[in-house]
């Protein structure tokens, strides 16, 4: 008796968290017609998401990109058919790695500052003085947060394409074992990479980019407990980023196949 | 918004009367149950302030199994300055929340002016009274200036021009003894420069009600007598009403019009400073004894 009052009172826990995470989502989305008053805001959370990042995610991308051609290049060598990696490396970047990655990356450096951001407001009396102040804490902090996700984390995705693709050029040429010239690298991978699939690969960046500001901020305006409730919701923004993100990629790329 | 949230509540209300999965149902609409927080639009009479009546009645409220507020009554009436005194962990502070609406009441009533600030219809309850909050943390912005955090009502708002707004942020400020001191960031503050900062940020929105919790709390015996000043010169200069919680018996005898004693979530005694000193009340002997380090003790 007691293991089922356990498993269903995980059941209505759940179901109050994800109807409160919906009940964000919505009042988020409705404040988007504030977005013009929190103009400053919202530019200074795309610099945190975008320029914050971009060096980390670029260097990643790089390595990224040539282990992709290392792995890649050599098992297609053996077929005779190396010439291919062009594409199998640009559309692997484009449509998941670079998407992917990224909001991973944002994920661990930004969405877990966001937690603990809101979350140190949050058990230091600053959401409560905001309300005292008559500002909505999701207009003043969460719909920026959002509206900077959304618009950053695509943009930081197409300079890690960029830099993957550019990484496996090099692998693909210098590499003997390889040994494909940058020309039929390009060649290759510019006829077989359309602006679907890069639209594509934006899409999901955009999707993952709003999973991040969404968990970041629904858990620091969950937080409780000190400094060590902060901890708690660090971690856990970034478990439950990871988590959605890869479900929502399974569900996108299903949808988008 | 509020009228898409109340749909979706509506729906699932009705679904989780009729369901076998009501608890469940029940939690979701909870959930959706409409805004995380609720935004104040109004903004009238900016330039003039005044006193509001607070009556609180049969006010509680249980965390689970702790019952903290039981049946709690009150009667503050305008322009007055009232304090809530009582050792820690009575619900002195819980009570505050209650009135600025930070925390729902499980059952009672707050009218401010007579308005039942829980019962009204979303929307058709636009207050027409300012009330603003010193937390015991000060709860200052990090991220702002001293001058921003000051402003930050007026900003949001727009309750007027740019320049006008500046005007206000440093006669506040002066008002609190820190004239010049805009542009300073809230971690180069002293704990006592925190809580003025906090009160001119309070004070920014001219309000008709302000509340204090735990002004003194981790302040030396000197920087609350300069607080205690502050506090003192704004009942002279701005007409509102002040609630002060506290377990510093002396700050709230010597500021106060009314005292309250709370004890275990319950008021156990209310007078003027003068009436609380002579009480017979076992409670409140006990907490003026144990506060005053035995002086008053020593006479009886």
């Amino acid at each position: 008796m007691n293991l089922i009052s356990a498993i269903g009172r995980k059941i209505l826990h759940l179901a109050q968290g994800t109807g409160e995470m919906l009940s964000l989502l919505f009042e988020m989305i409705y404040y988007f017609k504030e977005a013009p008053r929190n103009v400053h805001s919202i530019f200074s959370q795309m610099y945190q998401v975008g320029v914050g990042t971009l060096p980390i995610a670029m260097l990643m991308a790089l390595f990224v990109g040539m282990v992709l051609a290392l792995q890649t290049g050599s098992e297609l060598t053996q077929y005779g058919s190396q010439e291919a990696i062009g594409a199998i490396v640009g559309l692997s970047m484009v449509k998941e790695l670079g998407p992917v990655m990224t909001s991973l990356l944002v994920a661990g450096r930004i969405g877990s500052a966001m937690a603990a951001e809101v979350g140190a407001m949050k058990v230091y009396e600053e959401i409560d003085a905001l309300r005292t102040l008559e500002i909505n804490p999701v207009r003043y902090l969460a719909m920026p947060r959002l509206l900077g996700c959304l618009l950053a984390v695509p943009a930081l995705t197409v300079f890690t394409m960029l830099v993957g693709i550019f990484g496996g050029s090099i692998i693909a040429e210098v590499n003997p074992m390889i040994n494909v010239p940058i020309s039929v690298y390009y060649d290759n991978l510019m006829r077989s990479l359309g602006y679907v699939d890069i639209l594509k690969g934006l899409i999901k960046a955009m999707v993952f980019g709003g999973i991040i500001a969404h968990v970041g901020c629904y858990i620091g305006f969950g937080t409780t407990g000190g400094a060590r409730g902060i901890g708690v919701s660090t971690t856990r923004s970034v478990v439950i980023s990871f988590l959605l993100i890869m479900i929502a990629n399974y569900f996108l790329t299903r949808f988008m196949i | 918004m509020t009228s898409f949230h109340g749909k979706q509540n509506e729906l699932l209300t009705v679904l989780s009367g009729v369901s076998p999965f009501n608890g469940l149902l029940g939690k979701l609409a909870h959930g959706f149950g409409g805004h995380f927080f609720e935004e104040e639009k109004y903004v009238s009479r900016y330039e003039q302030s005044r006193g509001v009546s607070i009556s609180i009645r049969n006010l509680n409220k249980s965390f689970e199994e702790n019952h903290v507020l039981k049946d709690v009554n009150l009667e503050i009436a305008a322009g007055e300055t009232f304090s809530i005194i009582g050792p820690s962990g009575t619900g002195k502070s819980l009570l505050l929340k209650h009135i600025v609406k930070l925390i729902e009441p499980d059952s009672g009533n707050v009218l401010i002016d007579g308005q039942d600030i829980y019962r009204g219809k979303p929307g058709d309850a636009e207050r027409n009274y300012r009330y603003s909050m010193v937390f015991q943390s000060s709860a200052l912005f990090n991220s702002l200036s001293v001058g921003e955090n000051v402003g930050l009502w007026l900003r949001e708002k727009r309750v007027c021009r740019e320049a006008r707004i500046r005007r206000i942020i440093r006669e506040k400020l002066k008002l609190v003894g820190l004239q010049g001191k805009e542009e300073l960031r809230t971690e180069e503050l002293s704990g006592g420069m925190k809580k003025r900062v906090a009160i001119a940020r309070s004070l920014a929105m001219n309000p008709d009600l302000i509340l204090y919790d735990e002004p003194t709390a981790e302040l030396d015996p000197v920087t609350s007598d300069e607080l205690a000043r502050v506090i003192m010169s704004l009942r002279e200069k701005v007409e509102l009403t002040t609630v002060i919680v506290s377990h510093d018996l002396n700050f709230a005898l010597h500021l106060s019009d009314r005292v309250a004693m709370m004890q275990d979530g319950k008021i156990v005694e209310i007078g003027t400073p003068e009436e609380i000193k002579q009480s017979r009340n076992p409670v409140v002997r006990n907490f003026i004894y144990t506060t005053t380090k035995g002086i008053q003790g020593e006479g009886n």
